[in-house]
């Protein structure tokens, strides 16, 4: 064992960013604590490096850097250049669309809904996609095989899978073949959003989501 | 050059991860091609090799003669195999077969019931049910086979450097796991040891050429110079000797071969 | 950014690979402090705890409410432990605790018999027939623990994801592997995986603080939702259950309690 033994301390202080994040995201609170400073974005893990990137960049003037996020300008979810982010929503039960596209479009994100995965692939040869929400299982394609070509037609989207059929397995593979992030349903849709903010800001744009 | 042997339960994807590893690594892949060389090589039947390599002995039966020359003919086609190159091993018994090497990495690749389920039902295309019921029975069989034949369980992970689950780490992660493991120092061939390989293959070699003449025949062999141990009973027929005399002309690698009598024992492998 | 939940066999210095591992990673360490935390957390000596853990030697297989009452005590301090993230934890038993949590890499270290009797007799200064028998018969007192605890062998190597001999690999390798295996991908936190074991530790704890007035209690959460299954709480739906209704609501994180 090692040869110090740490106290065992607060558990709060002990409380990781990302336990932080979903504490807010089931709260309900509006503002998931992503200001233009970014300093309560430090974090330890891979997945929200370009926090630690952001803040650090932050304290040396507000530099960008590639994957952190640019200080806060103009409206949500707009990058440097004015551009909205554009989201793919692919699932085959038309309520996660129904449901999701409305609040995405209204915190500013450019959204498309899709039922068929070959058809949203087809649309992929079209338009590139900042972030992708796909279901794992459908009938025609498995969420595996679109997230592998989702990838190989734009390496720097973020793939988001959810299903209702999670499993470690599963989970493990998902991200073995790039996935962002993978979530089980049901959720609420706040918990996307805070996964969608973290895409987002992953991807050089301020992610303040209403 | 390192030898890698992959050990797995039927349907576990162990072949599948063999020959990624294999591919990444730029090594020979092999398995059923050593039934197929020691079937040519020793005139034998492919499906004999096979029944002696994998089925438990019955009730009635017992491993007879044919059986051991049967399994020392395989492992000498394995050990003539790997001892040219690098090589990864997904066949059967690689772990018992190439135990007398040192620094062969010996995986075993596991996977949960329930997976091999599916696998066997989508390969075969049987039910569940029967997919069940096969998989218990090959199961049984080859832990039968290990224990009868080398009081060891097939399911024992000591046996192995690595076990491997691959419904948890999934087959990219036990091929990365594989490559990371087999480029480190322990499992790396020095010239020490691939000369013992040399050997081992030369002593299994002329072993399995005497076994039908003397079935307790053990054979040694350093640097090309082998030693044959037989009991003193079995010299009587003069045949051990002129299979011999035939191998020290027929075989590459003997510089040199004698035969030593053993006063009276039974002994064990070489 | 995994955590890592190291077994190892006795005499086969995981105690050693632990510690490395966990400074290579930047962990925190835990062991032995999990069973103190328990033991002050929930007011049970510790002796008593290691007993009914299996961890002492004077360790009784005899089941018991108080066997299942401080196991339970165990497995709460443990996933408390975890859910917080970049930890590594050495135990025998731990790897048991934590199941279906994609981000946690469960090892187990083990070497070849002859390797570890003989470690044995040089630690202990046993004779080698003597530190062979020991090892036996701690190794089936543990299996048998398992077996009579938790209804599965927890030694065996389909209950972790890796199973590492060290007698080829060594100490250094062995290290070197667990460490590149936990910073692999796959072992990433994502949110369902973090959902998991925050619904873990939730229900864990609730189980922990009924566990002495209700001991077939169980219970699962998600998201902050409570299910408690317990027949002498679904007999009496209004006093008791009103009761424990409101602890339950008390407690951090629940946000609802449901009754089965």
């Amino acid at each position: 064992m090692a040869d110090e033994k740490k106290p065992k301390g607060d558990k709060k202080s002990k409380f990781d960013d990302w336990m932080v994040r979903i504490s807010f995201a089931e709260a309900g609170e509006s503002d998931l604590g992503f200001d233009a400073t970014g300093v309560e974005l430090k974090t330890k893990l891979a997945l929200d490096k370009v926090m630690v990137m952001k803040s650090e960049r932050v304290e040396e003037g507000n530099e960008q850097v590639e994957g952190g996020a640019a200080k806060a300008a103009g409206s949500p979810a707009e990058d440097r250049v004015g551009q909205k982010l554009r989201i793919m929503i692919l699932d085959d039960e038309p309520i996660v669309g129904k449901r999701l596209a409305p609040t995405l479009t209204k915190s500013g994100f450019e959204v498309e809904v899709f039922l068929n995965p070959k058809e949203a692939l087809e649309r992929m040869d079209e338009a590139e996609f900042d972030i992708v929400v796909t279901d794992f299982r459908m009938d025609e394609l498995d969420g595996i095989e679109v997230l592998e070509q989702i990838l190989s037609k734009c390496q720097h989207t973020r793939v988001i899978l959810i299903t209702g059929y999670a499993t470690v397995e599963v989970a493990r593979e998902a991200l073995m073949k790039g996935a962002f992030d993978f979530i089980a349903k049901p959720f609420k849709p706040r918990d996307l959003k805070a996964v969608i903010n973290k895409a987002a800001l992953s991807l050089g744009h301020t992610g303040k989501l209403d | 050059m390192a030898i890698i042997t992959i050990s797995r339960g039927s349907y576990s994807k162990g072949k599948e991860v063999a020959e990624d590893v294999a591919t990444r690594l730029g090594y020979r892949c092999i398995s059923r091609e050593v039934l197929l060389e020691a079937s040519e090589r020793f005139s034998v039947p492919e499906v004999r090799l096979l029944h002696a390599m994998h089925d438990g002995p019955s009730v009635l039966e017992r491993f007879g003669h044919g059986t051991a020359s049967y399994i020392a003919y395989v492992q000498s086609a394995l050990l003539d195999s790997v001892r040219k190159d690098n090589a990864v091993y997904h066949g059967l018994a690689g772990h018992i077969l190439l135990k007398e090497i040192e620094s062969v990495l010996r995986v075993r690749i596991i996977a949960d019931l329930q997976t091999r389920i599916l696998v066997l039902s989508g390969r075969e295309n049987v039910g569940r049910s029967e997919a069940r019921k096969m998989i218990s029975r090959i199961d049984e069989e080859r832990r039968k086979w290990s224990r009868r034949l080398h009081g060891v369980d097939p399911w024992d992970p000591s046996l192995y450097d690595l076990v491997i689950s691959i419904d948890k780490i999934g087959v990219q992660g036990a091929v990365d796991l594989i490559c990371q493991t087999a480029a480190q120092a322990p499992f790396v061939l020095s010239d020490t040891a691939r000369r013992e390989i040399e050997d081992l293959a030369l002593a299994v070699s002329v072993r399995s050429h005497l076994l039908e003449i003397d079935q307790n025949v053990t054979v040694a062999s350093e640097y090309g110079n082998v030693l044959v141990y037989t009991k003193a009973t079995d010299r009587g027929s003069g045949r051990l000797e002129e299979r011999v005399e035939w191998l020290a002309g027929n075989i590459e690698g003997i510089n040199n071969i004698e035969i030593h009598t053993r006063p009276g024992r039974t002994s064990s492998d070489a | 950014m995994s955590v890592v939940v190291i077994s190892s066999d006795s005499f086969c210095r995981g105690d050693e690979i632990a510690a490395r591992v966990a400074e290579d990673l930047g962990y925190d360490a835990l062991g032995p402090e999990i069973e103190a935390a328990a033991s002050a957390d929930f007011g049970v000596p510790l002796e008593k705890l290691r007993q009914a853990l299996g961890s002492s030697l004077a360790f009784s297989i005899r089941p018991s409410r108080a066997r299942k009452r401080r196991v339970t005590y165990f497995q709460a301090s443990l996933i408390s432990a975890l859910s917080r993230g970049d930890v590594l934890y050495h135990g025998e038993i731990g790897h048991m605790f934590v199941a279906g949590v994609s981000h946690v890499l469960k090892v187990k270290v083990t070497a070849d018999p002859q390797d570890r009797v003989a470690r044995r007799m040089e630690l202990e200064k046993l004779p080698e027939a003597r530190a062979r028998d020991l090892l036996l018969k701690e190794g089936g007192r543990r299996q048998k623990w398992f077996i009579d605890v938790l209804g599965v062998d927890g030694t065996d190597a389909s209950a972790f994801d890796l199973v590492i001999n060290l007698t080829q690999i060594g100490v250094d390798s062995a290290c070197k592997t667990i460490g590149q295996t936990a910073r692999d991908v796959q072992f990433r936190p994502v949110t369902y995986s973090i959902r998991t074991i925050r619904d873990h530790e939730l229900a864990c704890r609730i189980r922990a603080r009924l566990i002495k007035d209700y001991p077939d209690v169980e219970v699962t959460a998600r998201g902050g939702e409570v299910s408690i299954r317990s027949r002498p709480l679904a007999k009496d739906k209004r006093k008791r259950a009103s009761s424990v209704r409101n602890l339950v609501l008390g407690m951090e994180g629940v946000t609802y309690v449901l009754f089965e």
